[in-house]
């Protein structure tokens, strides 16, 4: 059952209409979710983690959006290519099959209708049973997620809610229908601590007991490494390097994963600043040749800003610039020869 | 909640009370027409006729004695006498009322009932086709005043269906429906444009928020995120329109009666005005502003079904 | 004649096509209008009875009504009363509106609570009402209308003034020339007042619009212009009981009408698009390859 398939991301790329031309807000991005795992994609505010998971639903503006790639689906009648599903087909597998949470709980329900309203729309018209069966199944899923008395909130409108229970609310409406992928966007940012413990609590238990694989999209290093089992970091509309959880905080190849997990906060750290990556992304409007993390790199050579990167592997663990797993073995090499000597 | 409803209903009685005082003492100290000579017509008048006619009409008072006593009329549901005709005001307007009443409603229904769903239609295909022919029209009909409508309807009718009654009574209440058709669907035309305006403009807004795409993520068809969705939420700002609306639906009735040859509160109100004929004038007016007033209170009634917040903020 | 290249606004361009049309348009009607006693062919008001509801021809290009009058010359004239009407209106407006506005939003306070309680009120009631109450009370005729819609116009351009005069309010210059220690006045009108001036521009321009349909309404009820005179809307009125046999006569004034109106609104609504890029309209993926903006790919 482990480590089949579920969803495969081949080569997507996003890009979007603006008054000045194209925006590339995904450029080339591949990854792979398999069955009952949590695979984590992280990456700074405008790196393109959003936009990957919109283009997976395909949530964004029909006509002001180009996708290039595919996205393959291992639905149990076989394989499908979201990009090129017909509208009728995409809304069977939008909530049913795969389901998202989205960034701001506050902004995920309509202001007038209850909430048990909107939870039940969504299950009476997937699973095609009558409304007041839907509403008990709302109730039931508001206990779920430890929303109670689920009946009573159900009644209740979104503006009755508390910013942790809508993002709550949005999770069991989300989970409705049983979909094999759920992808939450940064399901606990807009939470305080204790709300952000009890989110993730969920996500855990919805892998463990229902076996849903989820794709969940922070900024926040520590959730990855408290849930996910494996991670993608994403920069300017890339994946720049992936593996499992414990490889990347192990070992990690790519200058800008290590900037990411130098910036960590550690408990008990001291005093001593927390080390911030210098400059700002680069902006997508323009193809950037070699590597867009480049100006930004403390390790940078001439011939990064040029040419595209050799790509590194090792096993399951793949980094966006070889140069600097070369340059690391070199000196893990000398480290060792010195030692000999 | 009872709290927040006599607030409101104070607030309607300070304005009525205002606009009727403030109509009936510039009526009364400004106008420069003799009363008098709007009565007795200016013809053979004695004295005597003269002196009965200012006891009957209480110009022998005090404007504020007047005022008075013309407030305390209208809660015993006497408006008045007319000056020229010497009639009950009421009556009168009452007699011509279901014209307007029926052209102001008629239009309003057709109004809003094309207006909605257009502009919901011209909001989901905005920069398509269909947008732009419907803005177009839109344009086209703002610009348009509703006589100058109402007469290329009359000029179309009399050429391409001259058996239509575009002048002269009805009969019955089909005959009266026939009849109102046309004017109902001039005036609903003229008027259509600041509804279509709005709901579009609020289409679009409600189908960018967040929520919408959450909707989507759901699964949802498009029918419902458009029609359950976007346009309860769109509604609301046509709502906060509706009494404005409503307004111009009626100085929009003065018009168009007129070009049809309706006699209806409209034309009685201009003809008053014409003739000097103040205790119409007033009447009319402070029944406008009365419909007016439930109007908006309609659309405060309205607000709070449609949208939880609004009753959960009137319930504290 | 070569294919006008058509603009969309989408470019960040004022000149767009509609625009230009609109703004074509609108020259053309006042210059026709500022300048018709050296225009009209006839004098509006000169009477011929040989020849009444003549049709269309070089002499007569709209045709004579039924007193033998040229249409096309009382059109011309009838546009300046209208035209003229309306510009009054709106500087009425403006002449009692801006301050009101410009103090009212800058002192806020009590003052400034009643004065938008009652401003809301009378706004929430249509201009031609309140007219019609005017009229009742001080009589008819063109001027006593003009300064009746001037003075009811005054509150939704004082509402409008004052909504941009608060978003100027807090804003730095203002500190800053409060700091200086100049007078309200100076700051209001030379530091406050050209900053609000692009919006209250719009709003008076669209004004001018609906002075034009409400002069029209009053005119054509007969509570407006007096005979001989006439305005767009008295022509209309005059000429609607000879619908059937020349048509001209009331067609011609309501088409101004509408041409003049839809020019205004449409004008207004493309500087609107200008003013504020977030109402433009995004480029279409052909529009973008044709403007060189990214390169044109198969199998899109």
């Amino acid at each position: 059952m482990e480590n089949r398939e579920l969803l495969r991301v081949d080569g997507l790329c996003t890009d979007l209409i603006t008054a000045r031309g194209l925006y590339h807000a995904v450029r080339g991005v591949s990854l792979q979710i398999n069955e009952g795992e949590i695979l984590g994609i992280v990456g700074e505010s405008g790196c393109g983690k959003s936009m990957t998971a919109k283009s997976i639903l395909r949530l964004n503006q029909e006509d002001k959006t180009f996708y290039k790639g595919a996205v393959y689906y291992q639905a149990k009648d076989g394989e499908k290519e979201i990009l090129k599903l017909p509208k009728k087909e995409m809304n069977l597998l939008r909530g049913k099959e795969i389901a998202m949470v989205s960034q701001n709980p506050m902004a995920a329900f309509d202001p007038l209708y209850t909430v048990g309203d909107q939870i039940s729309e969504m299950i009476c018209y997937h699973k095609k049973i009558g409304k007041k069966e839907g509403m008990e199944e709302a109730a039931r899923l508001l206990e779920l997620v430890g929303i109670f008395p689920g009946e009573k909130r159900a009644r209740q409108y979104p503006h009755e809610f508390s910013g942790g229970m809508l993002q709550r609310a949005a999770i069991a409406m989300m989970i409705s229908c049983s979909p094999r992928l759920l992808i939450a966007d940064e399901p606990t940012t807009a939470l305080d601590v204790t709300m952000q413990a009890q989110v993730l609590e969920i996500l855990k238990k919805l892998k463990d007991e229902m076996h849903m694989s989820v794709l969940l999209i922070t900024h926040n290093f520590g959730v990855v490494a408290e849930i996910c089992s494996r991670v993608c970091v994403m920069y300017a509309g890339q994946v720049v390097e992936s593996g499992t959880v414990e490889e990347i905080f192990r070992d990690p190849i790519h200058p800008y994963t290590r900037a990411l997990i130098r910036g960590i906060p550690r408990r008990g750290g001291g005093s001593e600043p927390l080390e911030t990556i210098p400059g700002t992304p680069p902006r997508l409007n323009q193809e950037i040749p070699g590597c867009a993390f480049a100006p930004r790199c403390a390790v940078a050579k001439e011939s990064c800003y040029t040419c595209s990167q050799e790509i590194w592997s090792n096993g399951s663990h793949w980094s966006r610039c070889a140069g600097a797993a070369m340059a690391r073995s070199h000196a893990e090499e000398q480290q060792r020869g010195g030692r000999a000597g | 909640m009872a709290v927040s409803w006599l607030k409101k209903l104070a607030e309607y009685v300070c304005i009525l009370v205002a606009v009727s005082a403030l109509i009936f003492f510039m009526i009364h100290l400004f106008s420069p027409t003799d009363p008098i000579s709007v009565i007795v017509g200016g013809k053979g008048s004695t004295p005597e006729i003269i002196e009965n006619a200012r006891k009957k009409f209480y110009l022998d008072q005090p404007v504020w004695k007047q005022y008075l006593i013309w407030v305390q009329g209208i809660l015993h549901g006497d408006w008045g006498v007319s000056y020229k005709y010497q009639t009950p005001v009421l009556e009168s307007i009452l007699s011509r009322a279901p014209v307007t009443l029926g052209l102001v409603i008629g239009a309003s229904v057709l109004s809003v009932g094309a207006a909605i769903p257009l502009g919901v239609l011209s909001a989901v295909k905005k920069d398509r086709p269909a947008d732009r022919i419907i803005s177009i029209l839109s344009l086209v009909l703002a610009a348009i005043p509703p006589f100058l409508l109402s007469l290329l309807m009359v000029f179309a009718l009399s050429k391409a269906a001259p058996q239509y009654p575009i002048a002269g009574g009805y009969e019955g209440v089909g005959g009266y429906l026939w009849r109102m058709l046309a004017p109902c669907i001039a005036l609903a035309c003229a008027k259509i444009t600041i509804t279509l305006k709005v709901t579009r403009q609020g289409m679009i807004e409600e189908m960018k928020k967040p929520y919408m795409m959450n909707v989507e993520a759901k699964g949802m068809p498009e029918a419902n995120r458009i029609w359950k969705h976007g346009l309860k939420n769109a509604v609301i700002p046509v709502i906060s329109i509706l009494s404005v609306q409503i307004g111009a639906m009626i100085v929009g009735a003065v018009l168009v009666e007129s070009v049809f040859s309706l006699s209806g509160i409209g034309s009685f109100l201009i003809d008053s005005i014409k003739a000097s004929d103040y205790p119409v004038v007033q009447a009319i007016i402070l029944m406008l502003v009365i419909v007016f007033l439930l109007a908006s209170a309609a659309a405060d009634g309205l607000y709070s079904l449609i949208d939880p917040r609004i009753r959960a903020r009137k319930g504290k | 004649m070569k294919r006008m290249k058509r603009k969309t606004n989408s470019e960040g361009t004022l000149w767009t096509f509609p625009f230009i049309l609109a703004a074509a348009v609108l020259v053309i009607v006042f210059a026709t209008t500022i300048f018709a006693p050296f225009i009209a062919p006839w004098d509006p008001n000169q009477l011929d009875l040989r020849q009444i509801f003549a049709s269309p021809s070089p002499e007569h290009l709209l045709g004579t009504d039924k007193t033998g009058r040229d249409i096309f010359s009382r059109i011309l004239f009838g546009g300046r009363m209208t035209l003229s009407g309306a510009f009054a209106v709106v500087a009425i407006s403006m002449i009692l509106g801006i301050p009101a506005g410009l103090f009212a939003g800058y002192y806020g306070g009590k003052a400034d609570k009643v004065m938008m309680w009652v401003t809301n009120i009378i706004v929430s009631f249509p201009p031609l009402l309140l007219a019609f109450v005017f009229v009742a009370v001080f009589g008819s005729g063109f001027e006593k209308v003009v300064l009746a819609l001037g003075v009811i116009y005054v509150p939704m351009l004082a509402r409008t003034t004052r909504s941009i005069v608060l978003t100027q309010r807090n804003q730095t210059y203002v500190e800053a020339v409060e700091a200086m220690g100049y007078g309200t006045g100076k700051i209001l009108f030379k530091h406050i007042l050209p900053n609000c001036m692009p919006t209250i521009l719009v709003q008076v321009t669209l004004d001018i619009g609906n002075a034009i349909l409400d002069l029209a309404a009053m005119s054509f009820l007969g509570l407006g212009v007096k005979p001989p005179v006439s305005d767009w809307g008295a022509m209309l009125e005059d000429g609607r009981v000879y619908l059937l046999t020349q048509p001209l006569q009331a067609l011609a004034p309501g088409i101004m009408i509408v041409v003049t109106v839809v020019a205004i609104n449409v004008f207004v609504e493309e500087i609107r698009k200008y003013l504020n890029p977030s109402e433009r309209r995004l480029p279409t993926y052909r529009q973008l390859v044709k403007r060189g903006l990214i390169a044109e790919e198969a199998g899109r």
